[in-house]
């Protein structure tokens, strides 16, 4: 299955070429989950602090299905 | 050495100094001006007359060597904007020149003759009155400028244009280290009720001042390494990390990715231009400009969180600081505007007339809707500052704020509670936020209870942002731990590492006892915090305000908002329980 990723803030570093929140696509096996995804970015798990799917906080254990649209993000705060 | 209370009378153009009475003993910041606006303020006075006041307070650890991340200041007193108390706090150089004076508060009271201005010039030796014909009719640029000349390194607090009309969106500017104004005390209007006492600006000379007393320096020291450590160490906070790299800005993608950044006048969740007016795209054009474009820069001596920038003109020279979220958010999202030149250029005409970003942007976005100008059109928004710079109707009116915007241009989709516009989180995407927005003391306002933490953050814990349940609990929890820290004079991101980091929350508590000598613990912040609140609901309910003053807007509950297509749902008698224990659940 095929999902689409973005990367914000200092998260960005971790794909060559890519730009904030551009979106890229990612061939995954059936069956995987967030967790799965963040290894195949090489992503460091506690950078990976915040995981949207399809605008949904989702938690690292949470299943992904092909088309859907996930947006990481470091900590990230202010106000 | 005891700290004074300096009471400036502008009727009689008399300073003198007090000892710090009892009744107020315990209390700094927050809490201090809070409580000197209840007992000498009229609940029902007008804002604008001569029994409202300003009061002044650095917080409890201000002035204190190497505390870190802690120069804000209070300002305090009855808000021309909702008729509330009100209290707004700003970082910048004033908070530690004043405590160093061994001051606990200035409290400006008083009217001068008509047509009379002043530049207060607080030292070691008392005040001077200069007139300020010389500023009268400047932006802040300009006026600190000029004070600079005759008063090198020096705090000024002062108010543009807009202070000076008295104008219900009026702040109140501190200088930062680069002696330029955008530290603002922003929120309310207090910078009309400064421009009532006919007070153009105030200079803050520190030099031979007493300092501040330590009680207890052992327990102090202690306290500030447990809260350095944990500043530097949370992965927000630390250098590097994404306040340091990014600013406040940094929240624009991922208010945006939950479908809560309020977009053209709260009518939608996601702005398609978010990214080009996000952190990260502030940073690019710092790194690429240069100059004296920075982020991580520092409002205040001693700040080492440093979430603050720089931006750069297409020259390198420095065009404005600090373009924070709310602020880009408000002139940018809110207005449909993605061009983060025209955000820059109004951010800057926000702190030279002396205006709130925040209801500044909320007032052009609710005209936007009433058809002044289209939503997207950055040239004309930016034009509306001449307006309010010059006094035309038309700016006084958006220099109003949102409710008087809406009355002229004849909209009712008005994002307001009491009478204060929303910043930037949906409250119907974010349910927790919402309930901070409608019961808080002080009008609409994310900082007094900032939920955000756990809804979208993943800070001290992760709950649902679309879900009702728990809501209400939790803001009335941040209401609390806000009020005390809004106390402390440290900046309020201190609380994103103390919420996840247990010895921080513990520092910061052993460095107020440390400090002031109370016996105050991690466990004493939240009903020390509640004890604050308790006071300012009370002061409200004195001028007027019932239950049906802690209610989102109408359209909250009858419009859908787009992508999640949810409207406001939290009940009303989940509004009232936040603050039922103010009066032992009994009504008020």
């Amino acid at each position: 299955m095929r999902v689409t990723v973005k990367l914000f803030a200092t998260l960005v570093r971790f794909k060559d070429g890519t730009r904030v929140g551009k979106a890229f696509e990612i061939e995954l096996p059936e069956g995987s989950n967030v967790r799965n995804l963040i290894d195949v970015l090489n992503i460091p798990m506690e950078e990976a602090h915040i995981v949207f799917i399809n605008n949904i906080i989702e938690e690292i254990q949470s299943k992904l299905k092909d088309g859907d649209v996930v947006g990481m993000f470091p900590p990230v705060g202010g106000g | 050495m005891a700290k004074k209370i300096l009471r400036i009378n502008m009727s009689t153009l008399k300073a003198s100094y007090e000892s710090m009475p009892e009744k107020w003993a315990r209390w700094a910041g927050r809490g201090l001006t809070s409580a000197i606006t209840c007992d000498e303020v009229d609940p029902l006075c007008h804002p604008l007359g001569p029994n409202n006041k300003l009061v002044i307070a650095p917080g409890w650890v201000t002035g204190t060597p190497a505390a870190p991340s802690s120069g804000r200041t209070s300002f305090g007193g009855k808000s021309p904007l909702t008729g509330g108390i009100k209290e707004s706090n700003a970082g910048g150089l004033s908070g530690q020149m004043i405590a160093k004076l061994g001051l606990a508060a200035i409290i400006v009271e008083g009217t001068p003759a008509q047509g009379k201005w002043y530049t207060l010039v607080v030292s070691k030796d008392g005040v001077k009155f200069e007139d300020a014909v010389n500023l009268v009719g400047k932006g802040m640029y300009e006026v600190d400028e000029i004070l600079w000349e005759k008063y090198p390194k020096t705090a000024v607090i002062g108010i543009g244009q807009a202070g000076e009309m008295k104008l219900s969106n009026a702040g109140i500017s501190v200088n930062d280290p680069e002696n330029k104004p955008g530290r603002y005390a922003g929120r309310g209007g207090m910078g009309a009720v400064m421009g009532a006492r006919g007070v153009k600006a105030m200079v803050i000379v520190d030099a031979g001042g007493p300092g501040v007393g330590i009680e207890n320096m052992d327990l102090f020291k202690q306290g500030r390494k447990k809260l350095t450590e944990s500043i530097q160490e949370h992965g927000l906070t630390k250098k590097g990390g994404a306040l340091n790299s990014f600013g406040t800005a940094v929240l624009v993608n991922i208010l945006n990715e939950a479908g809560g950044l309020p977009t053209r006048n709260f009518s939608a969740g996601q702005f398609e231009g978010a990214i080009k007016i996000s952190g990260e795209a502030i940073a690019e054009v710092c790194e690429k400009r240069g100059g004296e474009g920075t982020m991580g820069h520092g409002c205040h001596p001693g700040c080492i969180i440093k979430c603050s920038n720089i931006y750069p003109d297409a020259e390198g020279k420095a065009l404005t600081s600090c373009i924070e979220y709310e602020s880009t958010w408000s002139l940018g999202a809110n207005c449909g505007i993605d061009n983060l030149e025209f955000v820059a250029q109004m951010n800057r005409a926000c702190n030279d007339v002396g205006v709130d970003t925040i209801e500044a942007g909320n007032a052009i976005a609710v005209a936007m809707e009433g058809g002044l100008l289209p939503f997207g059109d950055a040239e004309g928004a930016l034009k509306t500052f001449d307006e309010i710079r010059k006094g035309t109707p038309l700016g006084r009116i958006l220099g109003q704020g949102v409710e008087a915007t809406a009355k002229a241009f004849g909209v009712s989709r008005v994002p307001v509670v009491k009478h204060q516009s929303m910043p930037a989180y949906e409250p119907r995407a974010v349910k927790g936020i919402g309930v901070t927005y409608a019961t808080t003391p002080m009008g609409a306002d994310h900082t007094a209870g900032y939920t955000i933490c756990p809804e979208i953050l993943g800070v001290s814990g992760k709950v649902d942002p679309l879900s009702d349940e728990g809501k209400a609990e939790a803001s009335l929890t941040f209401q609390a731990a806000t009020a005390f820290i809004d106390s402390t004079g440290y900046c309020l991101f201190i609380a994103f590492p103390i919420l996840d980091i247990a010895k921080g929350w513990e520092g910061m508590a052993e460095s107020v006892a440390g400090v002031t000598g109370m016996n105050v613990t991690g466990a004493d912040v939240v009903p020390l915090g509640k004890e604050i609140l308790k006071m300012e609901r009370l002061f409200n309910e004195r001028a007027g305000f019932t239950a049906e003053d802690d209610r989102p807007p109408e359209f909250m509950l009858n419009e859908a908002l787009p992508p999640h297509n949810v409207k406001w749902t939290i009940t009303n008698s989940q509004l009232d329980s936040v603050f039922a224990w103010v009066h032992d659940g009994q009504p008020a």
